[in-house]
């Protein structure tokens, strides 16, 4: 926005209409930013999404029904049974607390809201407030109109809507809005030199730290801002005053999160933040003597030095992290830079989707034209190369790679992408959008070429807005708890098998059930169901993780003595064959076999499930183990018969006959829900005459055999 | 006693004979490249069916591109690696630590044109390649024993494979060596001698280039869009270059799969975003330089607007294209650019 100096009417005029359009720019973004996020509450219903954010959900509750000071030393006993968990010292609050915060405030002004529906409004509520603030951090890179084209970005890139849907009551979903408030006021404060801003900054990184893991990367990111600013020799007062200001308040008030405690003097993590804290005191310093005695000489001395004591801080660093003092890199930090580190090493990190590589098309779905305006973006910061451009290019050079390597870093890289080709775009209006009679005739070639460019841009710009609903629309608005599907004559139909099953498990059982399941049902059925489980999606423990796998993976008394040993009483399986659902458990099953394969090498060899020729199956020629698996008989129980003697499973696309399926002997089918997707089954009792619970299962379908056999199926129809 | 001594005479001449064959071997083995005996069509019966005393262990791959067979290419540096592994203990082929000497060969049949399947592919009515296949002393040519391949590609496989050989042909003094790699020392070096030879001589160059930022600018930028085209993916994943088509056509894009790619299409995807990045910079840099140029003169207003509209054109174009693959990716997707040469149909 040009400042216009005509004097008369127009001067008075104009403010005001920028002020309205600025006004009206922001509340069409907040409007965008929040009605594109609500798909799934209108397509669906006002529910929880996934897997995380059901944990999050039940953790607010407890905070609304009991005091912060309870909320903080939560001790869950009702998750990793037998262990339990410390759920108040291992989580991040931030996210609980701000939901209860605004619960209350509603219930102060008359408003009574229900918890639920604060949680799931919560992300589309804070992305309209990360788009002021990419508007703010935009205007302080370039000026205020690259800064609303680039909250105008960030409120419909589809790359940040991923996470912050109504429903997805995630971390990030006000992680990303804090991240992009404390690089506002860290720009701020770098280029003032503002005590105050900084001090801000250090506020809103506290806030980070308790909201989300990710704060580590704003622990690294800052201080390599300022390394790269001593490197290119552009050190000064205000680079000083910022950075100390920041780092002192912020690394004090992070060690007030109980979940981070000491980390910050004591992990590698968070050594480069202290090492350039270090090293900005010896440059102040030098700083200081070169003005006293000037002389060619110093300039020696000091670079001398300074390398000299970089070299001593990363022996120091080596020498504590190797003798224990300092906790080396945390795994999933190390698979970042070692990309088959966790494949190798931790493989319970390596089966999580969200740590997977990104292929290209990836980039362009979540991001569409920014894609290719960000590259030239970074290049045009380059050539001006003011300080706060540095700090725009490390983070979009840092976290394109770190977005190659792990799709859930898409998220971070998002907003550079942003504001990278928010720069862009404005560079090219600022030239062709301009038609601003300063010369004195009219020159139609040139008006032509403008019109071109700047039309087709506009054309672009458009597109996005096309590409962006469709995106959210059919990628990130369904809540994965109820599947959206079709019936056979066409009309749109849920599929509700989970909460069907939740909510029979809720009905039916006993209150202090134990439910064993794979981690990634953890959360859903303590959440829904309400019932104790053994692993759920904070896989904090490998081991009782690999106990899971063992049983899912062994013969069936196997599995029963390790069930009964942890006092299970339910089991619960999720299988796709009847409807195609890809996301079962037999498709699964080779990271719980690898898991435990990593604890108990001796027992459960990955090798002895592929067939002789390589091949994952599940018909009549899967192997041996396989076919004696306790998950593949629980998911394939009864299975042919369904289909007349012979089930062909449709996301395997692999027809079983009823002679794959060995019978079950320990374990008694109480559940199957209305499509199959959810199957539980219940420990039976030990026989009351002592025998082997298999001897009683071949005395009884003996005996049977005559009789006709009395099958406790659900009599429902079938919905495909 | 007589018939004592026929024995031994028979004894002898049949261990002439079984020890001619053991050099028979070792000279056909000498004669393949890497110490593999080549099974062609005339000689896989004679080298399998006739009486031995070694251990043979057959190789069945296919590395014509038709076949599309991408563990093959794997599997066959891995054997090539085995091969190699074994005849640099043991240059005669032989292990003479255990009581008697055990004596192992490896032999090698390649479908290297679809046209043309070895026939020892019919004998076997393969299913699956590649396949190793273990011919132990003594037998004949229809009894083997099928040596798996398991675990992750590269070394690890070729250590699964030897382990594998040494259980079932109870030969221990068997190890892995692996080729050394000198390339990365000579690059490190090389680069080292001539990084520390040009800041002596030429320092004030070497001062010049690092303060020159469109170079930095260049590289950073070349290193965003080598990541945004899926680089890590190819490394993480050990992508395939390119696929084959069902009619034996090459395959730049993997279609339908937004999660997967070929090798090749980062190369491409780059090239689109390398091109589009510099027509943006020319739209924004270059057409106000030439304005300048060109101040005031007709001609100049005229080449002016036309490169103008010239690059928004490329950059139309490009974008065209970059969603017309993306459609390959993603079928169905509903905001595709009409393809420029599509005005000329």
């Amino acid at each position: 926005m040009s400042v216009h100096k005509n004097d008369g009417v127009r001067g008075v005029i104009l403010p005001w209409v920028q002020t309205l359009l600025t006004v009206t720019i922001f509340v069409a973004m907040f409007g965008a930013a929040i009605s594109s996020r609500l798909f799934s509450v209108i397509r669906f219903e006002s529910i929880i999404h996934e897997f995380d954010p059901w944990f999050n959900f039940r953790a607010t509750k407890y905070l609304v029904s009991h005091s912060f000071l309870e909320f903080l030393n939560w001790f869950d006993d009702r998750t990793w049974y037998p262990l339990g968990r410390v759920t108040g010292g291992t989580l991040y609050p931030g996210l609980m607390t701000t939901s209860g915060a605004v619960w209350h405030l509603f219930r102060k002004i008359g408003l009574p809201i229900d918890i639920r529906n604060i949680c799931v409004m919560f992300a589309p509520a804070f992305s309209g407030v990360t788009a002021w603030a990419t508007y703010q951090f935009t205007k302080e890179i370039k000026d205020s109109s690259a800064g609303l084209l680039a909250g105008a970005f960030m409120a419909i890139v589809p790359g940040y809507i991923s996470r912050s849907v109504a429903g997805s009551y995630d971390n990030e979903a006000i992680a990303i809005t804090l991240l992009m408030v404390t690089f506002m006021f860290w720009i701020k404060a770098q280029k003032r030199g503002s005590i105050l801003y900084a001090a801000l900054t250090a506020l809103f990184y506290f806030y980070m730290v308790s909201a989300w893991g990710g704060y580590v990367f704003i622990t690294n990111l800052i201080p390599l801002h300022i390394f790269i600013l001593i490197l290119m020799g552009r050190y000064n007062s205000k680079l000083y005053a910022a950075y100390t200001t920041w780092y002192a308040i912020g690394t004090l008030a992070s060690m007030q999160i109980p979940f981070v405690g000491f980390l910050p003097i004591r992990s590698n993590d968070h050594m480069a933040a202290l090492g350039v804290f270090g090293l900005i005191q010896i440059v102040a310093f030098g700083n200081f003597i070169k003005s006293q005695v000037p002389s060619e000489k110093f300039k020696i001395v000091m670079v001398v030095s300074l390398l000299v004591i970089l070299g001593v801080g990363v022996a120091g660093l080596f020498t504590l992290t190797y003798m224990g003092f300092i906790a080396p890199w945390t795994g999933r930090f190390y698979s970042l830079w070692d990309t088959n580190y966790a494949k190798i090493h931790i493989p319970i990190i390596a089966s999580v989707s969200e740590h997977q590589p990104v292929a290209w098309p990836a980039f362009f779905f979540d991001t569409h034209f920014l894609i290719w305006l960000f590259p030239a973006g970074v290049f045009l910061l380059f050539l001006e190369l003011k300080d706060e451009h540095v700090f725009v290019i490390a983070y979009s050079v840092l976290c394109s790679y770190f977005a190659g390597v792990m799709i859930r870093l898409m998220l971070t890289l998002t907003p550079v992408i942003c504001v990278a080709a928010a720069v862009t775009l404005s560079k090219l209006f600022d030239i062709y959008l301009n038609f601003s009679k300063d010369e004195k005739k009219l020159d139609y070639s040139s008006l032509l070429s403008r019109l071109v460019v700047s039309g087709s841009f506009i054309y672009y710009l458009y597109l996005f807005v096309f590409h962006s609903t469709w995106v959210t629309r059919i990628a990130y608005s369904s809540p994965s708890v109820v599947l959206p599907s079709t019936t056979s004559d066409g009309r749109p139909a849920l599929i509700d098998d989970f909460r069907e099953a939740y909510y029979w498990l809720r009905m039916n059982t006993d209150e202090d059930a134990k439910v064993a399941a794979w981690w990634d049902y953890g959360y859903q059925i303590g959440g829904m169901a309400d019932r104790t489980t053994l692993v759920d999606n904070n896989t904090w423990n490998n081991t009782h993780i690999a106990i899971v796998g063992k049983a899912m993976s062994s013969p069936e008394w196997k599995s029963y003595q390790i069930f009964k040993q942890h006092d299970v009483d339910y089991v619960l399986v999720i299988f796709g064959g009847v409807l195609g659902f890809s996301g079962d458990d037999i498709n699964k099953f080779l990271w719980m076999i690898r898991i435990s394969e990593g604890i108990w090498p001796d027992e459960i060899k990955e090798r002895d499930f592929f067939t002789s020729s390589n091949e994952y199956r599940v018909d009549s020629r899967a192997t041996k183990t396989m076919k004696e698996s306790l998950l593949y008989k629980m998911s394939y129980k009864d299975f042919p018969a369904l289909f007349k003697g012979q089930g062909q499973d449709k996301v395997r696309g692999q027809a079983i006959s009823a002679a794959d399926v060995e019978p079950l002997d320990y374990f008694e089918e109480v559940f199957t829900s209305e499509n199959w997707l959810v199957r539980i089954y219940q420990l039976r009792d030990e026989d009351p005459e002592g025998r082997d619970l298999h001897d009683v299962g071949l005395f009884e379908r003996n005996t049977k055999s005559a009789r006709k056999r009395n099958s406790k199926k659900p009599s429902l129809e079938m919905r495909v | 006693m007589r018939l004592q001594i026929l024995f031994t005479i028979c004894a002898f001449l049949q261990s002439l004979c079984v020890a001619l064959s053991h050099d028979k071997l070792l000279k056909l083995s000498e004669k393949g490249p890497n110490n593999v005996i080549e099974l062609t069509d005339s000689n896989f019966k004679r080298v399998l069916g006739s009486p031995r005393d070694s251990y043979i262990l057959v190789f069945l791959t296919a590395s014509a591109p038709q076949v599309g067979c991408s563990i093959c290419l794997e599997a066959a540096d891995e054997f090539k690696m085995v091969a190699n592994s074994w005849f640099t203990d043991h240059p005669d082929g032989a292990s003479t630590r255990g009581k008697e000497a055990r004596r192992l060969f490896f032999a090698k049949s390649d479908l290297k044109d679809a046209q043309h399947i070895p026939q020892i592919f019919g004998f076997y009515s393969l299913q699956h390649v590649p396949r190793l296949l273990l011919f132990s002393p003594g037998e004949d040519i229809n009894k083997y024993k099928i040596i798996d391949l398991a675990g992750d590609p590269g070394q690890e496989r070729a250590l699964q494979i030897i382990n594998s050989l040494r259980s079932a042909t109870n030969i221990d003094d068997f190890n892995l060596h692996l080729p050394v790699d000198w390339t990365l020392s000579i690059v490190i070096a090389v680069l080292t001698f001539v990084a520390v030879y040009i800041f002596k001589r030429h320092r004030s160059l070497v001062a010049k280039l690092v303060n020159m930022r469109p170079l930095w600018a260049i590289v950073w930028t070349l290193f965003i869009i080598l990541m945004l085209g899926g680089y890590m993916y190819n490394n993480i994943r050990n992508a395939q270059l390119a696929g084959v088509g069902p009619k034996g056509e090459v395959l730049y894009f993997l279609p339908n799969q937004t999660q997967n790619q070929f090798k090749i299409e980062t190369q491409v995807i780059g090239v689109i975003y390398a091109s589009l990045t510099v027509s943006l910079l020319f739209l924004i840099f270059g057409i106000p330089k030439l304005k300048d140029f060109y101040k005031g003169s007709k001609s100049g207003q005229l080449l002016e607007a036309a490169s103008t509209i010239l690059f928004a054109a490329i950059i139309y174009a490009f974008f065209a294209g970059l969603t017309a693959v993306f459609n390959i990716k993603q079928p169905g997707y509903p905001y595709q650019l009409m393809k420029l040469s599509a005005l000329f149909k």
